[in-house]
C-alpha cells in the first residue's frame, strides 16, 4: 500500500512539475532549460531554512517561494532581454551554473545533501507518512488547479498569450510584452517551487542528483508529450511517466534491464509524439 | 493643431544614405499619402517615428514635445501606433478576444484584481467584450467573432488587425500598405473605415502602392524620392 502511496506522491510532484513548465513553455513559449533549478530552490530553500532557522515550518517555506520568486525575477529579466533560441540558452547557462553551485557549496552540504528536512506542520499535525503526503500534494494540486481554472479565464492569460503569438503587436496596443512574460514566469516559478518543497520534505534527504538538466529535460519531455497549453496536457504527460514504468514491471523483466527501458521506451515515445502527434497527446493544434 | 513635426533629419545605414535632411509636418485628422519608390525611406520613417530606429540628426516633435529617444512602448503609449504590412494579429485568440487584448489596459486595474477578478474587475471584461462584438458589428465583420485568428484569410486578418489599431487610444495611426493583398471589396470596406475613423478625430500617414485608391482619402501627399520630400502638402493631388 505505501508503495502505491509513494507512487502517488510522485506523481503529484510531477503533475505540480509539469503544469509549472507548461505555464512557461506552453502559454509564452518560453522554452526553459532550467526547470530544475526553480524546484531545486524550493527544496534547498525549505531544506536549509528550516535547519538554520529552526522557526517551524511554514516561515521557511514562504522564504523558499521568496527565493523561487526572486529566481523568476531573474528569469524575467533574461526573457526580456533574449528571445527564442537564446532565452533557452540562457536558461541552459543558469541550470549549469546552479548544478555547480549545489554541488560544491558547503551551505548545500555539496554532492552529500541535506537530511532530516522539517516536514510540513498542519494545525499542529505534522505530516509524515506516504498518505498523508499524497493528500498533501493532493491539496496543492487542487489549490492550484483552482488557482489556473481562474487565471486561464482571465484577460492577463489572453494577453500572456497573445505575447506568444506576437510580441511585437503587443507593443504596438501600447502593453508591455516584459510584463506579461514576467507574470508567466512567476507564476510558473510558485508552483515549481510548491513542488519543491513538499519533495524535500517527502524524501527528507535532498541532493544535487536531483536537479540535474536531465531533470529539466525530462520535466519538459512530459509537457511535451502531455500536450502543452492546456491543463490537461501536463498531467497526462506525468501519469505516463509515473505509471510506465509500474506497467513494465507485469513484463517480468530483470530490475537492471527495466530502469533503461523505462527511458527508451520514454525516449521512443517522444519520438512518436514528435511525429505524428507534435502538439503532444492532448495538444490543440495552433496558427504560426 | 501641429500633431508631428519633423525636422531636418538625416538616416544612413553602414554609410548608405536613407533619409536626407527631411522635413514635413503632419497635422491633427489629415490622412496624408505617402509615396515612393522602394528604398525610397518610407518605411524608415516609419521606424523612426514609432522610435524602432533611431534618427542620426534632426528633430523629431509629437504635440509639440520631443520624442526621440523614447522607447517603442512609450510611443505607443503616447497615441503612435503603426499597423504593420503582413496583419499581426494574435492566431491563437479568437476575434473578439483579439479585440479584448486591443482594448483592455492593465494599468487601469491593479494587480490583485487582474488575478483575483472581482465583481467590478468582471463587470468591466463584459463590457469590454460588449464593446468590441459592437464593433465587429459596424465594421460588418460579427460573423468572424467567435473564429481562431489565424484561421481567418489574409484579407480579413488584415481588417481585423487595423480593427483592433482602431479600438485603441491612438491618435496617430500609421499604415505600412493597407491595401495590399486585398480584394477591391475588402480594400472598400477598409476605406470605409479610415473614413469613419478619421471623422472621429484619428491621422493617418499611409505608404501604398495603390496611389489612385489612396487619392480618395488623403488630404496631403508626399512624395519621397532617394530620401527626399519632393513635394509636400500638394492638397490637389488628393
Amino acid at each position: 500500500m505505501n508503495y502505491i502511496l509513494h507512487i502517488l506522491v510522485l506523481l503529484e510532484i510531477y503533475i505540480l512539475l509539469a503544469i509549472s513548465a507548461n505555464q512557461k513553455v506552453g502559454f509564452s513559449g518560453l522554452l526553459s532549460l532550467a526547470q530544475a533549478v526553480i524546484y531545486g530552490v524550493g527544496a534547498y530553500g525549505i531544506a536549509i531554512f528550516s535547519s538554520h532557522l529552526e522557526i517551524g515550518y511554514w516561515i521557511p517555506f514562504i522564504l523558499a517561494i521568496g527565493s523561487c520568486l526572486i529566481l523568476g525575477l531573474i528569469f524575467s529579466f533574461i526573457a526580456g532581454k533574449v528571445i527564442e533560441l537564446y532565452f533557452s540558452l540562457a536558461t541552459l547557462a543558469v541550470q549549469i551554473i546552479f548544478f555547480s553551485v549545489i554541488y560544491n557549496s558547503e551551505l548545500t552540504n555539496g554532492s552529500y545533501g541535506i537530511s532530516g528536512i522539517a516536514s510540513p506542520n498542519v494545525f499542529g499535525y505534522e505530516i509524515n507518512s506516504p498518505l498523508e503526503f499524497s493528500i498533501y500534494a493532493g491539496v496543492w494540486i487542487m489549490i492550484v488547479i483552482i488557482f489556473l481554472k481562474r487565471f486561464y479565464s482571465s484577460p492577463l492569460h489572453k494577453l500572456i498569450k497573445a505575447t506568444k503569438d506576437d510580441e511585437i503587436a503587443v507593443l504596438n496596443l501600447g502593453k508591455n510584452p516584459k510584463y506579461y512574460k514576467r507574470i508567466s514566469i512567476l507564476i510558473s516559478c510558485l508552483i515549481s517551487g510548491i513542488a519543491g518543497t513538499i519533495y524535500a520534505s517527502y524524501a527528507s534527504y535532498i541532493d544535487p542528483s536531483s536537479f540535474t538538466l536531465d531533470e529539466s529535460i525530462l520535466i519538459l519531455s512530459i509537457v511535451l508529450i502531455g500536450g502543452s497549453g492546456r491543463l490537461i496536457g501536463p498531467i497526462v504527460g506525468a501519469l505516463i511517466y509515473i505509471l510506465l514504468p509500474e506497467i513494465l514491471k507485469f513484463l517480468n523483466i530483470p530490475e537492471m534491464i527495466a530502469a533503461n527501458m523505462r527511458m527508451i521506451l520514454f525516449g521512443l515515445i517522444l519520438v512518436l509524439i514528435v511525429r505524428f502527434r507534435p502538439n503532444g497527446i492532448l495538444g490543440k493544434k495552433t496558427f504560426k | 493643431m501641429e500633431l508631428i513635426s519633423i525636422k531636418h533629419i538625416s538616416k544612413s545605414f553602414d554609410g548608405t544614405s536613407v533619409l536626407k535632411n527631411l522635413s514635413l509636418t503632419i497635422d491633427e485628422k489629415d490622412i496624408v499619402l505617402l509615396e515612393g519608390e522602394n528604398g525610397a525611406g518610407k518605411s524608415t520613417l516609419f521606424n523612426m517615428i514609432t522610435q524602432m530606429v533611431q534618427i542620426d540628426n534632426g528633430e523629431m516633435k509629437y504635440k509639440g514635445e520631443s520624442i526621440q529617444g523614447l522607447s517603442p512602448l512609450s510611443i505607443s503609449r503616447k497615441g503612435i501606433i503603426r499597423l504593420h504590412q503582413d496583419p499581426r494579429v494574435f492566431k491563437n485568440l479568437n476575434v473578439v478576444e483579439n479585440l479584448f487584448c486591443a482594448i483592455y489596459y492593465e494599468k487601469d486595474i491593479s494587480f490583485f484584481n487582474q488575478i483575483f477578478r472581482p465583481k467590478k474587475t468582471k463587470q468591466l471584461e463584459i463590457d469590454i467584450n460588449e464593446k468590441a462584438k459592437s464593433i465587429l458589428k459596424n465594421f460588418k465583420l460579427e460573423h468572424l467573432a467567435e473564429h481562431l485568428a489565424g484561421s481567418l484569410s489574409y484579407g480579413q486578418q488584415k481588417l481585423i488587425a487595423f480593427t483592433m489599431i482602431a479600438m485603441t487610444e491612438a491618435e496617430l495611426i500609421l499604415l505600412d500598405e493597407p491595401f495590399a493583398g486585398l480584394n477591391p471589396k475588402m480594400i472598400d470596406k477598409l476605406v470605409e473605415i479610415i473614413k469613419h475613423l478619421n471623422q472621429e478625430g484619428k491621422t493617418f500617414v499611409i505608404i501604398e502602392h495603390n496611389i489612385k485608391k489612396a487619392k480618395e482619402i488623403c488630404s496631403k501627399h508626399i512624395v519621397l524620392e532617394n530620401g527626399v520630400a519632393v513635394n509636400k502638402n500638394m492638397e490637389s493631388l488628393c
